[in-house]
C-alpha cells in the first residue's frame, strides 16, 4: 500500500514555492522600476544597455525614441511577470486545495510564456526600426534575429505546456481520488 | 444510489460520536460525514476495515443494498 501524502508538508511546500515566485515577481518589478529611474536620470546609460554603442558619430536617440524602446522592453518584462504571477497563483491554489484552479493557472502561465516568446521575436522589428530611426535615410534597419536563446525558450515553453497539461490531469485524478473515502 | 450507508445506526448502537470514530480511524470528520450521508463515490477497503475494527462489526452491518 502506498504511503499517504502528508497534507501539511504539501501545503508548506506549495506555500514556500509561491513565496519564492512572489520574491521573483518583486525582483522583476524592481528591475522594471530601476530601468525607468535610470532612463530618466541617465538616458545614455539605458541607451547603451538597450542598443549598445551607436555606429554613427553624433547620432543620438531622441527622448521619444528612448521612451518607445523602454516601453517595448518593459512590455517584455511585463509578460514574464504575468507568467511568473500565474505560476505563483498555481502554487497558492494548490496550497488552498483548489487543484482545478491551479491547473488553469498553470495553463495560463504556459500561454503567457508562448506569448512572451513570440513577442521577444516580433518586438525586434519595431525595436530595430526605432533604434535606428535617427540614422541617415537608407541606413535604418528592420531586423529580426533568431538565436539559440530563442530556441532554448521555445523548448522550455514546450515543456512547460506539457507540464501544465500534466497538472490538469493530476487535478482530475485528485478530484476522483477525493470522492472515494 | 442503491447502496445505503448505515453508519449512523452503528454509531448510535456503539454510543460513539462521529468525531471519536474519525479520530480512531484517521480520516477527517468531513469525509466521515460525507460517507455517513452516502455522498461519496466509493469507500476503500482500508477505510471499511478500520471502521469495522473500531465499531466491532461487519461490512454488512454498515452497508445495505436497496433494490431500485
Amino acid at each position: 500500500m502506498s504511503k499517504k501524502p502528508d497534507i501539511e508538508s504539501i501545503v508548506r511546500s506549495a506555500k514556500s514555492s509561491a513565496g519564492l515566485l512572489q520574491a521573483l515577481l518583486f525582483l522583476l518589478l524592481g528591475v522594471g522600476i530601476a530601468a525607468i529611474v535610470v532612463a530618466i536620470e541617465s538616458p545614455n546609460t539605458i541607451e547603451e544597455l538597450l542598443i549598445g554603442k551607436t555606429v554613427y558619430e553624433g547620432a543620438e536617440l531622441s527622448a521619444l525614441q528612448l521612451s518607445v524602446l523602454m516601453v517595448l522592453t518593459l512590455s517584455q518584462l511585463l509578460l514574464w511577470g504575468v507568467a511568473v504571477n500565474s505560476t505563483r497563483m498555481s502554487f497558492a491554489q494548490i496550497a488552498s486545495d483548489r487543484a482545478a484552479e491551479a491547473a488553469n493557472s498553470a495553463a495560463r502561465a504556459a500561454k503567457y510564456l508562448w506569448v512572451g516568446l513570440a513577442w521577444s521575436v516580433l518586438a525586434q522589428m519595431p525595436f530595430s526600426v526605432i533604434a535606428t530611426w535617427h540614422y541617415p535615410v537608407g541606413e535604418r534597419i528592420l531586423a529580426v534575429e533568431l538565436d539559440w536563446l530563442h530556441f532554448a525558450m521555445l523548448f522550455v515553453a514546450l515543456i512547460i505546456g506539457f507540464y501544465s497539461r500534466l497538472i490538469r490531469l493530476g487535478a482530475e485524478l485528485w478530484q476522483d481520488h477525493k470522492e472515494i473515502v | 444510489m442503491a447502496i445505503i450507508v448505515r453508519l449512523d445506526v452503528m454509531l448510535a448502537r456503539r454510543k460513539m460520536t462521529s468525531r471519536e470514530l474519525a479520530q480512531k480511524i484517521g480520516i477527517s470528520e468531513q469525509n466521515l460525514s460525507l460517507l455517513k450521508s452516502g455522498k461519496v463515490r466509493g469507500v476503500r477497503f482500508e477505510t471499511l476495515s478500520a471502521i469495522c475494527e473500531a465499531l466491532d462489526c461487519q461490512p454488512g452491518d454498515l452497508l445495505e443494498h436497496e433494490k431500485a
